[in-house]
């Protein structure tokens, strides 16, 4: 079954969804939307419960989001998570000096609901899982990231991509003299964007009132911008985007736009190297 | 009664053409003063988009105090007073003034060693000698702080000069020690999975760097274990109350015996 899409949520009922680990709670009362989330011991894998009635459940605690515009439909749509995710391969990797190589795994996402006046309006975010959270750089300095444990895969079809999770592609050049052994990867989810394979037909826009769920099978699987890691000697690896380019374009269409737009206009560039000088 | 009255005192001032000189003095005063307040918080939204609310509020100061000697100029002009006389009777009164107001001075100078030496900013939480509390301002004067039971405090520049200051939130991330001991009949290598464990249950707790687990000596009452925990500086309550929590139901749970625990001042 699909998760994503938009769904009817009439009044005054209860609506389950169960993606991985994630079990969430929706209530509608006119313009209120009540929302709950926890986490089960095991994953639903391959069969997610997508909008289902279910009675109230028991020690959840409910947030409450009222909106501008009373609307009974509701959209899931999915997101990368909020932060980069430090991957940690369930092996070390070693690649030979001056070699390439193109990795894949499958990332967990994020569940957005959005209802309200022109399905604009955030109701809720939330993981399919809970990650742990890590820290990236040394303690005076750094980044708080997700930690996550995945298996690292050769070719894209050896990935298992559960519902709730994207497809992510890693290339890795190792432009040193000396062989890379790499025991994480920082993937920085926050400026990657999600894409979706070409539907025969008028391209859609973004997870609109238009795509159903229930009848839209296609959609099953995302996948995220491709990342490059160069490796140019110890400890120091450069991380950048993958290029959109055509041949991504000719068969994928972005459904997501990344969270932070990466910036890199002059005066961006000034300020930060103001700010590094300075230590302001 | 051949006392003075208050006209004669005031004649001076009441002559149509000093009136209106002293209007137009004080209407100057009122609007410049309006505008370089705007001024100051313009130019400080602008500084803390880009940098920090220390920047911000350090730039606001520059410009009000900057902007307030140029008005005191600007009017003092406007009323005719010579700049070059007041300045000499600045000069005399300047010694005496400066006798009465060593220590304002003082904690100015220490004011200004504190701003360029950043050893906190605003919203750090800094304890001083028996005070521990968050910055609410940085003043030329003395800072303000908000103690953790919701008390201010103001600390002059110069006290702060000359005491240790510990900034506690001037790194991202925090590590909590929590030190007990078990007997001795204690499994160890089984304890310290336990104890990874229990960190790697708790969301707040972070994987990198990884806790520490140490195994101190072999004291009187049992083996002394430290368990080092790192999170981020804004979990401080959450991981306290939930390592405590998660370590006695593991202990109960694993029958792990347990005389004392406690948890160090943080390192």
């Amino acid at each position: 079954m699909q998760v994503w899409g938009a769904f009817q949520i009439t009044d005054r009922n209860t609506y389950q969804w169960r993606v991985c680990r994630l079990r969430l709670y929706l209530f509608r009362d006119e313009r209120q939307w009540f929302w709950a989330s926890d986490y089960a011991a095991d994953s639903v894998g391959d069969r997610p419960v997508v909008a289902e009635q279910v009675g109230e459940p028991s020690e959840v605690q409910w947030q409450r989001l009222i909106t501008r515009s009373l609307s009974p439909q509701v959209v899931v749509a999915p997101l990368l998570p909020d932060r980069p995710v430090v991957v940690v391969p369930s092996e070390a990797l070693s690649i030979a000096a001056r070699a390439e190589v193109r990795l894949f795994f499958a990332l967990p996402l994020w569940l957005q609901l959005r209802g309200g006046e022109r399905l604009s309006e955030t109701l809720c975010e939330v993981g399919v899982t809970q990650l742990s959270n890590t820290w990236l750089g040394d303690t005076f300095s750094g980044r708080l990231c997700y930690g996550f444990r995945a298996s690292i895969c050769y070719e894209p079809e050896e990935v298992a991509v559960p519902p709730g999770y994207s497809l992510c592609s890693l290339q890795i050049e190792n432009r040193s003299e000396t062989v890379a052994t790499l025991d994480k990867l920082a993937i920085p989810c926050d400026i990657m964007g999600l894409y979706r394979r070409k539907q025969p037909g008028p391209s859609g826009p973004e997870f609109g009132p238009e795509s159903d769920g229930a009848r839209e099978p296609a959609l099953s699987l995302l996948r995220s911008n491709e990342i490059i890691l160069s490796y140019t000697r110890e400890r120091e690896l450069q991380i950048r985007l993958g290029p959109e380019n055509a041949a991504l374009q000719a068969e994928w269409e972005r459904v997501t736009e990344p969270r932070v737009r990466a910036q890199d206009s002059v005066w961006h560039k000034g300020v930060s190297l103001l700010k590094r000088i300075g230590e302001y | 009664m051949s006392g003075i009255t208050v006209r004669e005192v005031l004649a001076p001032v009441l002559q149509p053409g000093v009136a209106v000189t002293i209007g137009r003095g004080v209407l100057v005063i009122l609007v410049l003063f309006a505008a370089l307040k705007v001024v100051a918080f313009i130019v400080g939204r602008l500084v803390e988009r880009r940098f920090s609310r220390q920047s911000m509020m350090i730039t606001r100061k520059i410009v009000t105090y900057l902007g307030s000697v140029l008005i005191v100029l600007v009017v003092l002009a406007q009323l005719g007073i010579s700049l070059t006389g007041l300045l000499g009777a600045f000069g005399i009164a300047g010694v005496a003034i400066g006798f009465a107001a060593q220590t304002s001075v003082s904690n100015i100078i220490s004011g200004v060693f504190l701003i360029s030496e950043k050893s906190f900013e605003l919203g750090d939480l800094v304890r001083v000698g028996e005070n521990t509390g968050v910055v609410l301002s940085v003043d030329l004067l003395s800072i303000k702080i908000r103690t953790l039971d919701n008390q201010f405090i103001r600390i002059p520049n110069e006290t702060l000069i000359k005491s240790e200051v510990t900034t506690i939130t001037r790194f991202p991330i925090r590590r909590m020690n929590f030190e007990f001991t078990v007997a001795y009949n204690t499994n160890l290598p089984a304890l310290q999975q336990s104890l990874y464990e229990v960190v790697e249950s708790i969301p707040q707790c972070l994987d990198e760097p990884r806790p520490l687990y140490l195994i101190k000596q072999f004291g009187p009452r049992g083996v002394d274990i430290l368990l080092g925990v790192w999170f981020a500086k804004e979990d401080f309550i959450e991981v306290k109350n939930r390592v405590h929590e998660r370590l006695k139901e593991r202990f109960e749970r694993d029958g792990i015996e347990v005389p004392v625990i406690s948890v160090l001042p943080l390192s």
